[in-house]
């Protein structure tokens, strides 16, 4: 694509040049090593399973309505895209890229890399850390395979979120506020409403609640029976996915369409 | 060369720029100027392709999105304050340069020469109007362009930076490069820019050079002072049909439709004395004013700035 490589470039040192970048990363990092301190803690006593060995390796994984990388992620996507509008960095940008897909494309390609390998450097640390902790590794079967390659899926997608997000509203404050409101605030709230008579007819809209199904990308196989979750995996990365492709493609094309 | 073709764009109701049409030549610096919300920065939004509209430009015939590597084309300062505060002047420019495949060392130089050199690793967020103004212009250098696209490159510059910006770009013109500069500061394009693009409301007033806008939009007049100036207007209102007199103090007349040699040659056979005898020629102000009177989008009596400009050309 015309453009794509000399975006790629600029997007590498753009990302890798500011100080809010690195802090987010040691913030991923530090935060899920403690957050996997503490769970290794609580069960060193016990047989380190498949699904206590995803939660560790995944610092709490579907335990805790914001995933702890995945919601730093976004917010380093948020950031990625924010501080054009913020700083009206967004015109000498484009003059120095004008193929405006190209450089939404070269700005995922990198956020998508950082998420990952973060994720993935963070989830060793926590094997890591486990194993000083328990004395035991973490069993490498499928199913906690599974569940942590989900949470690098699901990391990335929070960061494409945050970045779709950010094209369109065109504000870093909104698209926070909104990333941390709705899957700690919104969606159970919703959830308990049901419980009322008057709205018991939502019940079947609860289990497509975006960031609740995309916490079941998280799970093994048996937590996710234990837990009695409504969608597979693959259903809940389906409409969590879902959220994030029509987010991208409305951020996408405002982004294109619209002036600078 | 610069090819700006029927330019348009909206904002909801707002016709910002109306079928916009100019030419902007290499060797010479040219100006672009309005009244405040004109469309001066709308039309170089849109010539760079970064606001949507109607009307295409052309650098050297190639559209910006178009151009292989538009750092090395075309430089561009449109905002001055446009960097993140936290990322270095050096970091701002290499990210820069990256996508055009610029070397640091360059990086290095433009920051010298914009007198940022000693400043190159610190953050820009304590930098003045100035100072960003500066790192503005290094970045549109970065890929040494055939073209400067700059908005109000001199706001927030001391006298000494004006001074050497001017220089700067009188020199990046005259190596044959395309200068294309707007700015409210008249005086300050009066000593700059050799042409002139005008715009009011959206729509073109204008275009050439500044003498011909300056003659266009004034009118040239003889000024005499003499002991003996009623008798001479009375005179030359009788020798001259269609020739305007006004006088402007006691003993100075302005003459308007008349040269200097005619003037004096009725003076001299009639045996009248003159203590003056000159062109008094308009300033670019005052063509401005004349030519833009009209158009002001923003002002406090947009009618009455017309009429005194008026008056003050004539009397």
């Amino acid at each position: 694509m015309h453009g794509f490589d000399a975006a790629l470039r600029m997007e590498w040192v753009r990302l890798t040049t500011l100080r809010s970048t690195w802090l987010v990363v040691l913030l991923a990092l530090g935060l899920g090593a403690a957050v996997a301190l503490v769970l290794g803690t609580a069960v060193r006593d016990e047989p380190l399973d498949a699904e206590l060995g995803a939660v560790v390796l995944t610092s709490g994984g579907a335990l805790v309505p914001l995933p702890l990388a995945a919601v730093l992620m976004a917010v380093l996507g948020v950031l990625a895209v924010g501080h054009d509008y913020r700083h009206g960095l967004v015109r000498p940008v484009l003059a120095a890229v004008p193929q405006r897909s190209a450089l939404v494309l070269a700005r995922l390609y990198v956020v998508t890399g950082v998420a990952a390998l973060v994720t993935v450097l963070s989830m060793v640390a926590n094997a890591g850390i486990g194993f000083l902790v328990t004395g035991q590794r973490p069993p490498l079967e499928a199913g906690v395979l599974r569940a942590t390659g989900g949470y690098v899926l699901l990391v990335v997608l929070w960061t494409w979120l945050g970045a779709a997000a950010t094209w369109l509203l065109r504000s870093t404050a909104a698209v926070l506020t909104t990333l941390f409101l709705v899957p700690l605030l919104v969606e159970p709230l919703v959830k308990g409403l049901v419980a009322l008579d008057t709205l018991s007819w939502l019940e079947p809209a609860v289990r497509w609640l975006p960031f609740a199904a995309g916490r079941t990308m998280v799970l093994t196989p048996g937590a996710a029976d234990a837990a009695g979750a409504d969608l597979t995996a693959l259903q809940g990365g389906l409409v969590f996915g879902a959220l994030v492709a029509v987010t991208l493609a409305a951020g996408w094309v405002r982004f294109a369409a619209t002036d600078a | 060369m610069i090819t700006a073709r029927n330019l348009d764009k909206s904002f909801g109701r707002t016709h910002a720029v109306r079928d916009l049409t100019f030419e902007v030549r290499p060797g010479v610096v040219t100006g672009f100027l309005g009244p405040n919300g004109a469309g001066k920065s709308t039309t170089l939004r849109l010539m760079l392709d970064l606001d949507r509209g109607r009307g295409e430009t052309r650098f050297d015939g190639v559209r910006y999105a178009e151009l292989e590597r538009p750092l090395r084309e075309v430089g561009c300062v449109l905002d001055a304050r446009s960097f993140h505060p936290t990322r270095t002047a050096r970091d701002h420019l290499r990210m820069l340069a990256a996508a055009a495949s610029i070397p640091t060392v360059r990086v290095d130089e433009v920051l010298d020469l914009v007198g940022l050199g000693d400043v190159a690793g610190h953050r820009p967020r304590g930098f003045s109007l100035g100072m960003a103004q500066r790192l503005g212009l290094a970045a549109a250098l970065l890929g040494d362009p055939h073209t400067l696209v700059l908005d109000e490159p001199a706001n927030g510059l001391d006298p000494h930076g004006i001074q050497w910006l001017r220089e700067f770009l009188r020199a990046y013109a005259d190596a044959g490069r395309t200068v294309f500069v707007s700015s409210h500061q008249l005086a300050e394009m009066a000593l700059l820019a050799e042409e002139l693009v005008v715009i009011g409301r959206g729509r073109l007033i204008a275009a050439g050079p500044v003498g011909d806008f300056v003659g266009r939009f004034t009118h040239q007049c003889v000024v005499v002072r003499s002991p003996q100036v009623q008798r001479l207007s009375t005179l030359l209102r009788m020798t001259f049909v269609g020739v305007a007199v006004a006088a402007e103090d006691e003993a100075t007349i302005l003459v308007e439709g008349l040269r200097t040699e005619q003037v004096g040659d009725l003076a001299a056979a009639n045996a009248i004395t003159l203590h003056e005898l000159s062109v008094r020629t308009a300033s670019l102000e005052q063509a401005f004013l004349e030519a833009t009177g009209g158009d002001v989008e923003y002002g406090p009596a947009a009618g009455s700035r017309r009429t005194g400009s008026r008056e003050r050309v004539t009397t």
